[in-house]
């Protein structure tokens, strides 16, 4: 009796052990169709999207897409862990910069040359350049966006107004709609942490796109002068009550807003206009956009852009496959076509048309046409500069939205910050101990 | 025979083992080898001794998501535990107890997150009941969740909204066995109802009360499901907890050592709670 419980409990034993290791060293590998690409990315409200992009590969080129969305917060180290594995997606979103200079310098995305050598001469130019590092063209584009302020068209249509041109105009406009009881600009701590740089990111670089460049490169202090001036400007619009309720969200809460005319502006990329789309505005008749005017001499001609890479995993087992689907991403008519109308209305390929855009979006298409005369174009804070200074100044950022009159403690933290960081990057940097007056 | 004893009882231990071990021991035993570590995820971890935990206690946001954990714990002594205990013996008189426990106890039946997304509306600027409610009464919109002065307070509120309910249905169970001896004897001695509860009932509920302090401040120590969901732990960190604190560190950022050394700080601390509460159960020599 004795001998056979012994048995039973040992095999009871040898059951859960052999449950409990697989589990631990099988990892959790998603599983997909052998003959689809899968694809991490972290945008789960664009899910359906990338179904109907794998649905209209398999028809093309008989290679369809398995995408798996994550929630941003686990993304990034989910995507880290599985690269170092053989576990690592095919394709991924990713970003440019600084942030994919991490991933390239350890080697573990692989080399998209190849790629561009076949399709490249669908992308507009100067883009590979934006996504080589040390000579390896590491990425395609998703997107490449432009930086621009969104406004809601009926209440200039309303108020009989046209966008500003100036500075000045914009001030008096932000102070009518202010005094109308409408939230002029909608740039909140929400749920996003990232989103607390845009309104930095555009004061300063059309204040001074050159020195803008020299903060980010570690050439210019976060205690100078101009990110003083910058900051109290910042300020004086907080203080004015400009900004909308602080828990309002760019993704639920922006689009009813501009819906039921409560808020006037949003800056964000190009991109944001496929979230507007999907909460039923509609682009022209709901909302439109401008770039912001220069705030002075030196922030002329100014504007940020933002490029968002799909990379492939250099461990991954269907690397062929990834850089064939990649290669129908950049370079088939119908994908550029599907892409235009359901998403991103800031084409940066050569196939699609100006006509095909002014007929989605006329504004996008003035916009495009508009762009060369911003020749002074800077990558966003996001990717600009180190991510262990953009990951700090943006939880003291957000200090900023809450407690404005704090901005002087601020801008130290983050100059403390900026001279930890640089030296790892091989950059001399002293720290300035005082803020310029 | 004795050996074969030996042998059955050792193998019926094995699948707890197995768990206990697997599941538990070897994860804690590399959180503690990573925490004196830097590893980025994607390079190897690298061995630099005590430096995370000379960060962790000189760093002012962890400093601060200390002094946050500490106010959840003594919040969440404060309102649910005795606010539990005073409805439960207002309730032990009553009438209709049924109903009352199943009105304190229905949203212990929601996960937290639940409980959290729930009232983040409510306390929102957005249509949230609320402000709904201060405005109506004409005293204009306030942004609740992004004053840093008091959300943290706010979410100590739905916390104690939400659990108070298992606490009073504890204190019940626990009064409703106290011996009734005692506290016969008090009344027939002429004491009040407050002399009865402080001199008699409360003594005798000394084990339930402990089992309920016990629960609220490990549970509160790795407070993080409300708090995230409401709040991200921001405005500017100002509400991050120290679970929060670790999860943004090892998953957002991508500082496993440094946010390894915070989870074992946690650890100690909820340790050093649960073995407190723990001696007090033992019977006394």
């Amino acid at each position: 009796m004795s001998k056979n419980r012994t048995i039973t409990a040992s095999v009871l034993s040898l059951i859960v052990f052999g449950l409990v290791f697989s589990f631990v060293f099988s990892g959790s590998k998603i599983s997909y169709a052998k003959e689809d690409v899968n694809f991490y990315h972290d945008n789960p409200e664009w899910q359906k999207r990338w179904v109907e992009f794998g649905d209209l590969s398999q028809k093309d080129i008989g290679l369809g897409l398995n995408p798996t969305a994550f929630k941003t917060g686990v993304y990034k180290s989910r995507v880290k862990t599985d690269l170092t594995s053989s576990r690592a997606p095919e394709i991924f979103k990713w970003w440019f910069g600084y942030r994919a200079k991490q991933l390239v310098d350890a080697g573990l995305v692989a080399d998209l040359s190849g790629v561009w050598e076949e399709a490249g001469d669908s992308v507009s130019p100067g883009i590979r350049e934006q996504l080589t590092i040390d000579g390896m063209t590491y990425a395609v584009p998703l997107h490449s966006s432009y930086w621009v302020w969104y406004y809601d068209v009926d209440l200039y249509e309303k108020y009989d107004m046209n966008p500003p041109e100036t500075w000045t105009e914009f001030l008096n406009q932000a102070e009518f709609f202010n005094e109308k009881g409408i939230n002029v600009i909608g740039n909140t701590v929400g749920q996003s942490r990232w989103t607390s740089f845009i309104i930095f990111q555009e004061l300063l670089l059309h204040k001074d796109h050159e020195f803008y460049k020299k903060l980010m490169a570690g050439e210019a202090h976060w205690t100078d002068k101009e990110v003083v001036e910058t900051m109290e400007l910042w300020k004086s619009l907080l203080d004015k009550g400009y900004f909308a309720p602080m828990d309002s969200t760019y993704v639920q809460d922006y689009p009813r807003m501009f819906k039921n005319d409560k808020l006037a502006f949003a800056p964000m990329g190009t991109w944001y206009s496929g979230i507007l789309m999907d909460r039923g505005l509609q682009p022209g008749k709901d909302y439109n956009v401008f770039v912001l005017p220069a705030i002075s001499e030196e922030g002329k001609g100014a504007l940020a852009t933002e490029i968002s890479p799909l990379m492939v995993g250099k461990k991954s087992d269907n690397k062929e496959k990834a850089k064939k689907w990649l290669e129908w991403w950049l370079s088939d008519k119908e994908a550029r076509k599907l892409d235009l109308e359901l998403w991103h209305p800031m084409p940066w390929d050569t196939i699609i048309s100006e006509e095909a855009v002014s007929k989605t979006n006329p504004e996008f298409a003035k916009l495009l046409k508009e762009v060369d005369n911003y020749p002074n174009k800077a990558i966003r804070f996001w990717e600009a500069t180190p991510t262990e200074i953009v990951n700090h100044a943006v939880a003291e950022f957000e200090r900023m939205l809450t407690s404005p009159k704090r901005w002087r403690n601020i801008l130290k933290s983050i100059e403390n910050q900026a001279a930890k960081t640089w030296p790892d990057y091989g950059v001399g940097y002293e720290k300035q101990p005082e803020l310029e007056n | 025979m004795k050996r074969i004893k030996e042998l059955d009882a050792y193998a019926f231990l094995m699948p707890a083992l197995f768990f206990v071990i697997g599941a538990e021991l070897l994860p804690a035993g590399y959180t503690i080898y990573l925490s004196f570590t830097e590893w980025n995820i994607i390079t190897s971890p690298e061995w630099t001794g005590l430096a995370n935990y000379i960060q962790v206690f000189s760093s002012p946001q962890v400093l601060n998501a200390l002094k946050n954990t500490v106010l959840w714990v003594l919040g969440t002594l404060g309102f649910p535990v005795i606010l539990a205990l005073v409805l439960a013996v207002l309730i032990n008189s009553v009438k209709f107890q049924g109903f009352f426990k199943t009105i304190f106890y229905l949203p212990v039946t929601l996960a937290p997150t639940v409980a959290g997304v729930i009232w983040k509306v409510v306390y929102s600027t957005q249509n949230g009941a609320v402000n709904s409610i201060l405005q109506s009464m004409g005293l204009g919109t306030f942004q609740l969740l992004a004053n840093s002065s008091i959300n943290t307070f706010l979410m100590i509120g739905v916390w104690a909204w939400q659990f108070m309910g298992l606490n009073l249905v504890l204190f019940l169970v626990g009064l409703q066995s106290l011996p009734e001896e005692p506290i016969e004897a008090a009344k027939v001695d002429g004491a009040s109802f407050w002399q009865i509860f402080y001199h008699v009932t409360l003594p005798l509920l000394k084990p339930i009360t402990m089992l309920v302090i016990a629960n609220a401040m490990i549970n509160t120590t790795r407070m993080f499901a409300i708090p995230w969901v409401m709040t991200h732990g921001g405005p500017a960190r100002s509400s991050e907890t120290l679970a929060i604190s670790m999860y943004r560190e090892s998953f957002l950022l991508s500082n496993m050592g440094y946010g390894s050394a915070i989870a074992v700080v946690i650890a100690i601390i909820t340790l050093i709670f649960a073995w407190r509460n723990l001696k007090a159960f033992e019977p006394s020599a």
